[in-house]
């Protein structure tokens, strides 16, 4: 409960760790992570998988958070196992080489086994030689990029991570290899990809929240360390209590996304997005406040670390759609309940 | 947040449940669902029916008459009673000064007095405060001399809670004026309110109620058997209580049951038909509330978590009082926004414990102005975060 990583999830981000440290050396940590079989943790045992679910990701995601790792760890290798885990016998085919998870949304249109419209802001799809794309109606379908129609626009994040928009031109679905339809694996999947870019999130925010301690304890002004006047010291303590408060909730999140309890999977989802989107904003602009002009630089590593929080508030739903959702679920729960209160009366 | 409940956890709390069901009285959970406030002797009455049971002192260890009860057992045990609308008990007896005389207390005090919290023969106060001395406590000025086998009391303590019902009052008092540290020259003595010399006069809050007093200490003699630890160490059984108190204070069990109160107003107000719990300003503002308090529970469980048997609370605590007394606070505002005009009367019975839907929000945010002032200021609990904590 205390959430510090069992033994074996600490083996495991220990072994990001070491891959992230020693980027580039001889092999590109991409490669690296592959040899190691460490980019399969979340694949179903039979595709040469380990099975682990989102409670054990939050570890890994954090490390990769906090080393600023531009690998498309969620989009190309966590996301994707997660669907065809959940998905099991109803998943589709999925060839060798890199896949990556794309999320359909409304602007994409299914009519007669071809697909017209877009996907955008696709993480890891830069990297992909198989789209592993989820419909609405559930089902997964694995589509080489190169299919007839389909045209992928590739770009970086501000965080300097790879994405692409995927644009599709009356896109036969036979092209690619379609799997059964897994209830509920849409909705599931859009809150499990907004745990994982929140637990990488966390990584980056503790990392920013040690690197602005450590500022306040050496930097001197006035002749004095800046962490001897209060008004910063306060500062300080306010990034504190909210990283803590937003690591409960990446762990509840991840904790509710293994789970079967779907209220409130999206209660806890919502609510680190709301977090991402508020207490999370506030904190990164109150450490680059702290750290004074250096703050702003872009050769000081903190806003490396901050575009990467930013990038997890904006994907996967906005703050206002998700405190939306989330009082529509305090709505629909309250609701439920027995009326016991006898006082309903206008009061406008 | 059952999803880290062990199966243990599970059984424990159907127990919990079960005993619930069959024990508290329908009279007092009507009145927590009316959106009354809960009455001394309602108080005293459900402390008298845990007290049968055993489950008075949920944290207490089974030797002293405690349940032996796991800090997760303790938590499942007070969500539990709060959601079904039981009083909540004072702590000054059963959380502060019982578990400071565990620890510093002789085997007479211990013998002599703890039972007596169990039985609600006795029931404490707490005499840290002084017009002088809030936040900076280590400032105090209420003066102990020793004179043969008593120490002779003079001074002044205020924001003295339940003073008006209590018998005994454990009071911090300055014995050595010349001690290099103000924390120095501190001993805890314990003090009878029967004593002559000793008179409580009631502060009214601004919520129109009485919950606070000043208590006038003149030549009240203490006899020396009622000193708690070392003359002059006073200090450390307040540091120690503190910490207590300010777990204590975080209250995640009441906020819950007091979330689910206010859910259910904003559910049944309606603004020209609508019902206030589908208004997208205030639905977002509950939604942000739902948000920190959810936040908040799983905090406290990492808290319970870290607790090791026998141990102090770890640097979570502090997080928690700040955060729990602010939401505290944020249940009373949105409760007295969902009331809307209806707010607005001054009712006369509402000091009395009275109160219905219309005014549990008003009350509620006035009273709870106290929340982020006592057991330590939110200020004063950020310098010691940034200190102990952080290591500014």
């Amino acid at each position: 409960m205390d959430f510090a990583p069992n033994s074996e999830q600490q083996m495991i981000a220990d072994s990001f760790a070491k891959v992230f440290a020693a980027a580039g050396e001889p092999r590109s940590v991409w490669e690296e992570l592959g040899e190691l079989e460490l980019l399969r943790l979340t694949w179903p045992e039979d595709l040469g998988g380990f099975g682990a679910g989102c409670s054990d990701l939050v570890a890994v995601l954090s490390e990769a958070g906090a080393s600023g790792a531009p690998e498309p760890l969620i989009g190309a290798a966590a996301l994707p196992g997660l669907a065809l885990t959940r998905a099991g016998a109803a998943a589709p085919t999925v060839p060798d080489g890199e896949i990556c998870l794309a999320l359909a949304d409304t602007n994409l249109h299914l009519a007669d086994g071809r697909l017209t419209g877009s996907v955008n802001v696709v993480p890891g799809a830069d990297v992909a030689d198989t789209l592993l794309l989820c419909l609405p109606d559930d089902r997964l379908v694995a589509l080489p990029v190169d299919a007839k129609g389909l045209s992928l626009e590739v770009y970086e994040l501000l965080d300097g991570r790879g994405a692409a928009d995927l644009h599709f031109q009356q896109v036969e679905l036979s092209q690619g290899s379609v799997g059964g339809p897994t209830p509920g694996l849409h909705a599931w999947l859009c809150d499990a990809a907004a745990m994982a870019f929140a637990a990488d999130a966390l990584g980056a925010i503790c990392a920013i929240r040690d690197m602005t301690q450590e500022y306040l304890k050496t930097r001197k002004q006035f002749g004095k360390t800046l962490c001897s006047f209060q008004a910063l010291q306060h500062a300080m303590v306010d990034i504190y209590h909210d990283t803590e408060h937003f690591l409960s909730l990446v762990h509840l999140a991840a904790k509710t996304c293994d789970s079967d309890d779907v209220a409130m999977r999206m209660r806890a989802v919502s609510s680190v997005k709301r977090y991402l989107g508020g207490r999370m904003r506030d904190c990164i602009a109150s450490a680059i406040q702290l750290h004074g002009g250096i703050g702003v630089t872009e050769e000081y590593p903190l806003g490396a670390l901050a575009k990467r929080v930013i990038v997890a508030d904006l994907l996967n739903g906005s703050s206002a759609s998700h405190g939306a959702r989330l009082a529509r679920l305090i709505a629909e729960e309250t609701r439920a309940e027995l009326n016991i209160t006898g006082q309903e009366k206008d009061v406008a | 947040m059952e999803l880290f409940y062990t199966k243990a956890d599970i059984a424990f709390r159907d127990e919990v449940r079960a005993f619930l069901d069959t024990h508290l009285p329908q009279e007092l959970s009507d009145t927590f669902f009316n959106f009354k406030r809960h009455s001394w002797e309602q108080m005293i009455r459900w402390h008298k029916i845990l007290a049968n049971k055993g489950w008075v002192a949920a944290h207490w260890p089974v030797e002293h008459g405690g349940t032996g009860w796991t800090p997760m057992q303790q938590y499942i045990f007070d969500s539990e009673a709060m959601m079904a609308g039981a009083p909540r008990l004072r702590p000054f007896g059963l959380k502060m000064i019982g578990p400071v005389l565990m620890r510093f207390g002789t085997d007479a005090q211990k013998e002599r007095f703890l039972p007596r919290i169990l039985s609600a023969e006795d029931y404490w106060c707490q005499g840290f405060s002084e017009p002088g001395a809030g936040s900076d406590l280590a400032s105090l000025k209420t003066r102990a001399v020793r004179d043969g086998d008593d120490y002779i009391v003079n001074g002044q303590k205020t924001w003295t809670t339940t003073a008006q019902h209590a018998n005994w009052m454990f009071t911090l008092v300055r014995t050595d004026p010349q001690a290099e540290k103000p924390q120095a020259g501190i001993s805890m003595l314990l003090i009878d309110l029967s004593s002559p010399g000793v008179t409580v006069r009631p502060i009214r809050t601004i919520d129109g109620d009485h919950h606070v007093n000043e208590v006038f200490l003149e030549d009240v003699r203490v006899p020396t058997n009622l000193l708690v630890g070392e003359e002059n160490r006073g200090w450390t059984c307040a540091k120690f209580l503190l910490g207590n108190e300010r777990v204590s204070i975080a209250n995640v069990g009441q906020s819950k049951a007091e979330m689910s109160l206010l859910k259910r107003l904003a559910r049944d107000r309606k603004i020209d038909g609508v019902a206030l719990i589908d208004d997208p300003v205030f639905g977002a503002k509950l939604a942000d509330l739902e948000a920190d308090f959810l936040a908040q529970e799983v905090t406290n469980l990492r808290m319970l978590a870290g607790i090791k048997p026998g141990g102090e609370v770890g640097p979570l605590s502090s997080l928690l009082k700040l955060r729990g007394s602010e939401i505290q606070q944020r249940i009373q505002e949105l409760a007295m926004e969902a009331a809307g005009a209806d707010a607005a009367p001054w009712r006369a019975d509402r000091a009395a414990g009275g109160g219905n839907g219309d005014d549990y929000g008003i009350h509620g945010w006035l009273t709870s102005r106290a929340f982020t002032i006592f057991g330590g200021s939110s200020e004063v609990m950020k310098n010691i975060v940034a200190k102990q904590t952080l290591g500014l």
